[in-house]
């Protein structure tokens, strides 16, 4: 017989056997096991133990799964408060805010209102838009608040304005902020560090562009000079200074067709147009490397400073 | 405490300032794929293949000025990007060293066009 044709007998036996052994193994197990796993307090487990062993998006994606079996009310909520979460720890800030928007449309109760509207304000933070946090509908002008929730909300917009150089603004709100807060605590210490921060944001060294592009265009290399680089500026002014010179020496000894004049003119009036250009981009420079390094001084806070256990 | 945001990235300070735009093309095989070449950076093209061979690298920095002025005038246009191509020309000196980061690898200077789009976003229609 050859080897094809044992083959072709042998796979339908082969496939027979494996088929009773897997109704035998199935006939073993208790009938409701597959309900028990897919429980959802087991579910529930599950997504808290890969929460605490920090992998967070197939945490939120067990979550997921819970909010789809139905399950209603203040549960609700607060499964969709722990998709956010995970979703922010996993600093996907985008999916966290979407996870957690219906507690701040809905009249959800305070704690869950509230750990939404943190989550939403600190991930418009990580993903570097401030000026959404000022945006942001907030209850914490409403009377009958506890004052922690209405001071960690002043401090989010205060962060808001901080992030968004909007240091006048901060600096109020941190300064009226500071009076409510309880002592030593560490938003406490949060608040004194962005108000000093702030402070020292508003009286920052900066440079005028108008000036030094002036500056530039009277002398070249003074604007360079003027935003602290002083070698730069004197080899800015040599070097269009050397080309001027020799090309006016050209256009003097042989007039207006004179290829040496050209020929050290026309880099000359380039470099001259870079040199205005560079000092006025210096001057954005130089002031935006001030700001980084206030930013540099801090991070953006701990959530379980605000967030509600 | 979370990890920073890396707001001292030149993305980010571009960002900031004009969020439509998105991010530049870093590398040059992106720059080059983002549009089409123009005359300017064929003759850059040129004188990468034919004239700076033939020489060795005398660059400060990291992005070489053929590079720098390639990039700017495929990101910000002839206009802008010619001026700025002046303005690394002046830049590249010995006195440089006092102002800029050094990338640890390749001992160079790191500048990088993104760095000063201050002006034609300035110009541009916001």
């Amino acid at each position: 017989m050859s080897i094809f044709r044992r083959i072709l007998i042998a796979t339908p036996l082969f496939s027979v056997i494996l088929l009773c052994s897997a109704n035998q193994l199935s006939a073993q197990q208790p009938a409701d096991s597959s309900n028990a796993y897919y429980s959802i307090p087991n579910r529930l487990l599950f997504a808290k133990y890969l929460y605490t062993s920090e992998d967070y998006e197939r945490a939120a994606t067990e979550l997921h799964r819970v909010l789809q079996t139905g399950i209603s009310g203040e549960r609700r909520d607060s499964i969709r408060f722990m998709i956010g979460l995970s979703y922010y720890k996993s600093h996907r800030y985008m999916f966290s805010r979407d996870a957690v928007r219906p507690l701040l449309a809905q009249q959800s109760d305070e704690t869950n209102y509230f750990n939404a509207y943190y989550l939403t304000a600190l991930s418009y933070l990580h993903s570097q838009e401030p000026d959404s946090v000022q945006a942001m509908p907030g209850r914490y002008s409403q009377p009958g608040l506890t004052p922690a929730a209405r001071y960690k909300s002043q401090i989010l917009q205060g962060l808001g304005y901080f992030y968004d150089r909007k240091w006048t603004h901060s600096r109020d709100v941190f300064a009226s902020v500071l009076t409510q807060i309880p002592k030593n605590s560490g938003l406490s210490l949060l608040v004194q560090e962005h108000l000093a921060l702030s402070q020292t944001a508003m009286v920052l060294p900066q440079k005028s562009p108008v000036v030094s592009g002036v500056l530039s265009t009277v002398i070249p290399g003074a604007g360079r000079i003027y935003l602290g680089r002083t070698g730069e500026g004197f080899f800015s002014f040599l070097t269009i200074g050397i080309l001027t010179y020799n090309s006016y020496n050209g256009f003097t000894e042989d007039g207006i067709r004179s290829i040496y004049g050209w020929v050290n003119a026309l880099p000359a009036l380039a470099l001259y147009l870079g040199n205005v250009y560079g000092s006025i981009t210096g001057a954005y420079i130089y002031n935006e490397t001030q700001v980084q390094q206030i930013y540099k001084a801090v991070s953006i806070p701990d959530e379980n400073l605000f967030i509600h256990p | 405490m979370l990890p920073a945001q890396d707001i001292s990235s030149p993305n980010y300070i571009y960002q900031r300032l004009n969020p439509e735009y998105g991010v530049h093309a870093h590398t040059e095989e992106q720059s080059q794929q983002k549009k089409p070449k123009n005359v300017f950076t064929r003759l850059i093209l040129f004188y990468q293949k034919y004239l700076s061979v033939r020489d060795m690298k005398v660059c400060n920095f990291q992005l070489s000025c053929s590079n720098f002025g390639k990039q700017a005038i495929i990101n910000y246009g002839a206009f802008w990007g010619i001026l700025m191509i002046n303005d690394r020309l002046l830049r590249d000196n010995s006195f440089a060293v006092n102002y800029y980061p050094i990338d640890q690898q390749s001992r160079l200077l790191i500048d990088e066009p993104l760095k000063y789009h201050y002006l034609p976003y300035y110009f541009s229609d916001k």
